[in-house]
């Protein structure tokens, strides 16, 4: 699986603000785009429903799973 | 020759106190020790959290292991991936519940989708030359329903099945399934029912296991998904 590349056309399109993970302390430290960027450093709550699956950078690089905030695409 | 593994899955909620952990008991003590390594899974004392349908975000989020497994370390649905993974026969037991299986059956098999997922949308073919069967009780009728529906995911899961791939059996229109006990432990003609489910699993993976003294290997990939999947739903 394929790192997304952590550039703005493709932060421009991530639906992480959107997600019910998402948090102020993700806000606060400007975080998102988790696939490309790498894990958050907010305490993120795995019991709510991820939604990477809905993200067009998810069906562009071709991803499988989902919690990208949480486990980081090697 | 090497052991087969049977793995046995009970799932009604009352465990080891139920009639159906009885029969799939009885049946895998019918077994010879020096055959098979066997092994019963009773699903009522694992936390069992239910499918969160990632699936239906997009399939390609339900992958194995499952998300939820992933994320939880207290999810101990990993006991059956593994359990299913590593054995040559899994047997499925299950009671009936106003005409269908148990309610945590119906949860094991949505958490299953992952390993059926691995195939039909990530073409992994992860399960492959184990053979499966069913144990069905309950009481008026159902059995039949139940046989199908169980079927119909557990083929897709990747199963492969004998002929006459389940034993049930349902007693009369008596809400008190202790006054069964009895009649299932030492009725001959009953046991034998359950006895022979097990005992064909295992013969039939036996000869799959031997044909002309080479290992059966035969994976299948899915086609069941063979479509464009859908885009994503940007409005969800």
């Amino acid at each position: 699986m394929k790192k997304p590349e952590n550039v703005p056309a493709n932060r421009d399109r991530c639906r992480c603000p959107v997600c019910p993970l998402f948090t102020g302390c993700n806000r606060d430290r400007s975080e998102k785009f988790f696939c490309g960027a790498g894990l958050s450093e907010c305490d993120m709550d795995s019991s709510k429903m991820c939604i990477c699956g809905t993200c067009p950078v998810f069906a562009d690089y071709d991803l499988a799973g989902g919690y990208f905030c949480l486990h980081e695409i090697e | 020759m090497e052991k087969l593994k049977l793995v046995g899955i009970c799932t009604s909620a009352r465990g080891r106190l139920s009639n159906t952990y009885r029969l799939l008991k009885l049946a895998f003590d019918a077994l010879s020790d020096d055959e098979h390594e066997k092994e019963i899974i009773v699903a009522s004392e694992l936390r069992l959290r239910p499918c969160e349908h990632h699936y239906s975000l997009n399939a390609k989020m339900c992958i194995h292991p499952c998300l939820i497994t992933v994320n939880d370390p207290r999810d101990e649905m990993r006991v059956i991936y593994d359990g299913i993974l590593r054995a040559d026969v899994v047997i499925f037991s299950t009671p009936v519940y106003w005409g269908n299986h148990s309610q945590l059956a119906q949860l094991i098999i949505e958490r299953l989708n992952s390993l059926e997922n691995m195939n039909s949308v990530h073409h992994q073919v992860l399960v492959k030359n184990k053979v499966g069967a069913f144990m069905i009780l309950g009481h008026e009728d159902g059995y039949q329903h139940v046989a199908g529906s169980l079927m119909n995911f557990f083929t897709q899961m990747g199963l492969i099945f004998p002929p006459q791939a389940y034993g049930a059996w349902v007693g009369e229109s008596d809400e008190n399934t202790a006054h069964d006990r009895d009649r299932l432990e030492h009725n001959e003609n009953i046991r034998e029912i359950f006895v022979d489910a097990a005992r064909n699993a295992a013969d039939f993976a036996r000869a799959l296991r031997c044909p002309c003294g080479r290992g059966f290997d035969y994976a299948h990939l899915s086609k069941k998904k063979n479509y464009a999947l859908p885009k994503p739903n940007p409005n969800i």
